[in-house]
């Protein structure tokens, strides 16, 4: 039995008179990854800031379900070079966190070998990984993961896509994932809901990519359309 | 043989930079280096309404402090520096407006109030400034944490449960009241780097928040010393003597950077 973590019931979001998000509907189940797609500037982190609960929407409902843990890894973190910190004392800032043992979420993270570095000495890649293991710790019901492969190259995209999957089998965490990717989209999600102001389509992977308003969705952004039917190997990848 | 005089400003002044320094960690943080410029400003007002209205100019300087960051806080991008250089001169602005008023009543040097003068300080007034700085390194101690997740990312802070808002809300008061009370002594037109200038010097020999933080205080305890002993020797004015040599020890500190910052 499946229980259900998240309910948004036509949730809109306005900031002063422009509609960022309109009537979203989203049923989040435990053990789902739901990824997010759409353009920039589409409301994708808006909606993961709302069901975080950082903002409210200006309409519509939304339900989590009664002491709901979420892990949140934001866009880009603007690091500021201000803070000296390094990457131990950053994991076990906070309450909620302090009393976890780090060794629990290393095996995910990889991260061992890098908790004395400096945060603003760290590689993108490493950066996403100590992110990605803040996230985890106190032991989220859900992960709320945005663009988490942006900025990576082909590589470290892999490895990152391979320590969600590790996460998902593993630890059976929910995820939602906002990605412009849609490598990500077609081979690890259950699925996949395209969003620019309003869902446009949502659906399996597999059956989301020959909708008509999936393809038109990503002719807004220009050349992107092309690595859509790039990826065909679907077949192969499917677990 | 030192005066005991000497002695009480040395002492004042390590009291000042032992919270205001701290202080200027935080600012530095946050990303808002011209907050302190800003309240100092906006403190002229209060100054002169102190005057007019005959109330204690701390007093009047707090409220009036008060008054600017429940300002800021309103407004929806909370380190938007170009808000707060508006507000903060508007406030300048007001206050100047109004010092004609003021003179045709009163006998008042305000330029006492531009420049201040620690070594004026007496026994009373260095009590006040170590309880209120004892306050402020309570406070600081208590919201470590949150400060710090705030700064670093606000989102996560959030999302961890932290009341941001109520978090910078108090940091604004607690920055205005430390300021308002360090201002007679420092003066308008220093007293911003002493909350910057000592910070940012620690952070270039820092690699953890709490290091900067004790590094910060003892810049701006070594600035504050020598400043004094030396407006003492050339018998010249303290506020400008303490900013050029904790500047001095800025200087000094870049060489030992780690990393290049600025």
């Amino acid at each position: 039995m499946k229980d259900l973590l998240i309910k948004c019931n036509k949730v809109s979001y306005k900031k002063k008179h422009a509609v960022i998000l309109k009537d979203i509907d989203l049923n989040l189940y435990s053990g789902d990854i739901i990824t997010v797609i759409g353009p920039n500037g589409g409301g994708k982190t808006s909606l993961a800031k709302i069901i975080l609960g950082i903002k409210k929407p200006t309409s519509g409902k939304i339900e989590r379900k009664k002491g709901l843990v979420i892990g949140y890894m934001p866009q880009k973190i603007n690091l500021n070079p201000m803070v000296p910190i390094d990457v131990r004392e950053f994991l076990l800032l906070n309450k909620v966190t302090a009393d976890y043992n780090l060794d629990k979420i290393m095996f995910a993270g990889d991260i061992k070998h890098i908790l004395d570095t400096q945060i603003t000495d760290l590689s993108g890649g490493e950066l996403q990984r100590v992110l990605f293991s803040r996230a985890l710790m106190g032991d989220p019901d859900l992960l709320i993961l945005d663009e988490p492969i942006q900025g990576l190259d082909v590589s470290g995209q892999k490895e990152f896509y391979a320590m969600i999957d590790r996460v998902r089998s593993e630890l059976k965490k929910s995820i939602i994932m906002i990605s412009h990717d849609l490598y990500t989209v077609m081979s690890s999600s259950d699925s996949v809901m395209c969003l620019n102001q309003t869902v446009h389509c949502s659906g399996k992977p597999h059956s989301i990519k020959s909708e008509k308003s999936y393809q038109d969705l990503f002719k807004l952004d220009g050349a992107e359309v092309i690595s859509t039917y790039a990826h065909k190997h679907k077949g192969k990848d499917a677990r | 043989m030192l005066d005991s005089f000497l002695i009480y400003s040395i002492l004042t002044g390590i009291a000042i930079a032992a919270s205001l320094c701290p202080l200027g960690c935080v600012v530095l943080w946050r990303k808002m280096p011209y907050f302190g410029d800003a309240v100092s400003h906006s403190a002229v007002l209060g100054i002169v309404l102190g005057l007019m209205l005959r109330i204690d100019t701390t007093i009047a300087i707090m409220v009036v402090s008060v008054v600017f960051s429940i300002l800021l806080i309103s407004m929806k991008d909370l380190v938007s520096n170009v808000m707060m250089v508006i507000i903060s001169y508007s406030f300048l602005a007001l206050g100047l407006f109004l010092l004609p008023f003021l003179i045709e009543n009163t006998q008042v040097d305000i330029y006492s109030y531009l420049f201040g003068d620690i070594l004026l300080v007496g026994m009373s007034e260095m009590n006040v400034i170590i309880a209120a700085s004892i306050l402020v390194l309570t406070w600081l101690y208590l919201r470590w944490q949150k400060l710090l997740m705030i700064a670093i990312n606000k989102d996560i802070a959030h999302v961890d449960g932290i009341n941001t808002k109520r978090v910078d809300f108090e940091f604004f008061i607690i920055t205005s009241f430390m300021i308002a009370i360090a201002i007679k002594i420092v003066g308008v037109m220093l007293i911003a780097s002493m909350l910057v200038v000592p910070a940012a010097s620690a952070r270039n020999v820092s690699v953890s928040p709490s290091g900067m933080l004790v590094k910060s205080i003892i810049f701006g305890s070594s600035a504050v010393s020598i400043g004094i002993y030396v407006s003492y020797l050339i018998d010249g004015p303290s506020g400008p003597s303490i900013v050029l040599a904790s500047v001095v020890l800025f200087c000094f500190s870049t060489f030992l950077k780690r990393k290049e910052l600025y």
